[in-house]
């Protein structure tokens, strides 16, 4: 501890803003270490998880039977939007009969 | 016991579904009740026997009693049509040509004129204690008339799946939003969809087995009472309620020459279909002689059935 009264709260903030600096450090280490994997893992996961229901509902478009065609029908809207980076993400360039996408 | 609020009339063509329905239609109307009858057949002749042109929409006809004649094709028209409707709205023009697209292809679906049939009977169904009290169905010939009695029971987890797939996805992506701390997205819009679809299925299912009775309809011949025991078994299997069995166009007992023949021969089929079927009930219609259309005619068979304690 300083003899110091007025250096003590300054040395006590240059400590904290010392800490406070380490653990941002440490943040952004654990950051790209742990969390940025998890998240890009997250990411990959989301979409899988969000094409196999886009698959699901446009069975058709894959040439499978849709027994629920009628019934899931106000969804199309919803999710041709994006069917083109849909498509391409399965690995096929284009999609479908002409006018199913590009 | 007051009667279920839905009877179906089924069994194969031309053994008189449509005249039956009818009939028994105008005697619950007789009763004071509210009576929607609704052919759902695609062939459709209950205008012809109610001596009436009928449409999509229940036209009333007085005494307590609507008709209509509904269509799975009209209905997809029309569902394709709103959803189309709803999507200029909602999503930008480029898209438009693709949804069109899409729809079209659902709409051409095996299962979708089925499914819209239905629909259509479900809105139907809904306004039981509204705008009526009973709903008599003249059902399609068998085949017909068992897929569109399953096909809530078989869609419903179908759709329970999609359900639980959107919940999947949107639970990675809540995850995902508060990592990197965007706001969450609020209710999904596709989920509330499904959740709708199940709810409507699940109701007409539930009304399909629990406030319904099936009426199978027979003329007294030996391959026709096979088929019956064979619907009659799949129905059961299914869980749908058999109401009594009408057994039509018996020749009178009394009857000479050719048809005393007849009388002769269905004697015996008779018999074995009062003794299969004893548990759910026999009624049985004598052969009649005029045309049989408009209600005049019709309340001679309503007459019948009130006296075999319909
Ligand atoms: N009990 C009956 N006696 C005489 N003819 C009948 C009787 N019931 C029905 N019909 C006639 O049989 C034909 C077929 O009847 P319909 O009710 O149209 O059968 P479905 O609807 O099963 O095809 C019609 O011409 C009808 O008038
Ligand atoms: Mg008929």
């Amino acid at each position: 501890m300083s003899p110091d009264s007025r250096a003590a709260p300054l040395s006590t903030r240059n400590s904290w803003h010392r800490v406070v600096a380490a653990w941002r450090r440490f943040e952004a280490f654990h950051d790209e270490m742990f969390v940025a994997p998890w998240r890009q893992g997250l990411e990959r996961e989301a979409r899988r998880q969000d094409d196999t229901f886009r698959a699901l509902v446009m069975l058709d478009a894959l040439g499978v039977e849709n027994p629920v065609a009628y019934e899931t029908m106000e969804l199309i809207p919803h999710l041709v939007g994006d069917l083109h980076a849909w498509h391409q993400r399965m690995g096929q360039d284009t999609f479908g009969d002409p006018g199913t996408c590009c | 016991m007051s009667p279920a609020a839905v009877a179906f009339f089924g069994g194969k063509g031309g053994v008189g579904k449509t005249t039956l329905a009818a009939s028994y239609a105008l005697l619950l109307a007789g009763r004071a009740q509210r009576v929607l009858v609704v052919s759902t057949d695609p062939a459709h002749s209950l205008g012809d026997v109610l001596a009436t042109p009928l449409g999509d929409e229940p036209t009333e006809l007085g005494g307590g009693l609507w008709a209509c004649e509904i269509s799975g094709e009209n209905a997809a028209r029309r569902r394709v049509e709103q959803v189309a409707a709803e999507a200029r709205e909602a999503v930008p023009r480029e898209v438009m040509p693709a949804v069109h697209h899409h729809l079209q292809r659902a709409a051409d679906s095996p299962g979708t004129v089925e499914s819209a049939l239905v629909d259509r009977l479900t809105d139907l169904l809904d306004e039981i204690g509204d705008r009526w009290d009973h709903v008599v169905v003249d059902s399609a010939p068998t085949g017909h008339m068992l897929r569109l009695l399953s096909l809530p029971t078989l869609l419903t987890p179908w759709i329970e799946g999609l359900s639980r797939q959107r919940e999947r996805a949107r639970g990675t992506e809540r995850m995902l939003s508060g990592l990197l701390g965007r706001a969450d997205q609020g209710e999904d819009p596709l989920l509330t969809r499904l959740h709708e679809r199940r709810a409507r299925l699940e109701r007409t299912r539930d009304r399909m087995l629990h406030d319904s009775v099936v009426h199978l309809v027979l003329v007294p011949e030996r391959l026709p009472l096979a088929e019956t025991e064979r619907t009659a078994r799949s129905l059961t299997e299914d869980g749908l309620p058999l109401g009594s069995l009408a057994v039509n166009r018996v020749a009178p007992p009394e009857a000479t020459g050719l048809l005393a023949d007849r009388a002769h021969r269905e004697a015996e089929v008779r018999a074995t279909i009062h003794e299969r079927f004893r548990e759910h009930g026999v009624t049985e219609v004598p052969l009649l002689p005029g045309a049989l259309t408009g209600r005049g005619e019709l309340a001679g068979i309503a007459g019948i059935l009130a006296e075999a304690g319909w």
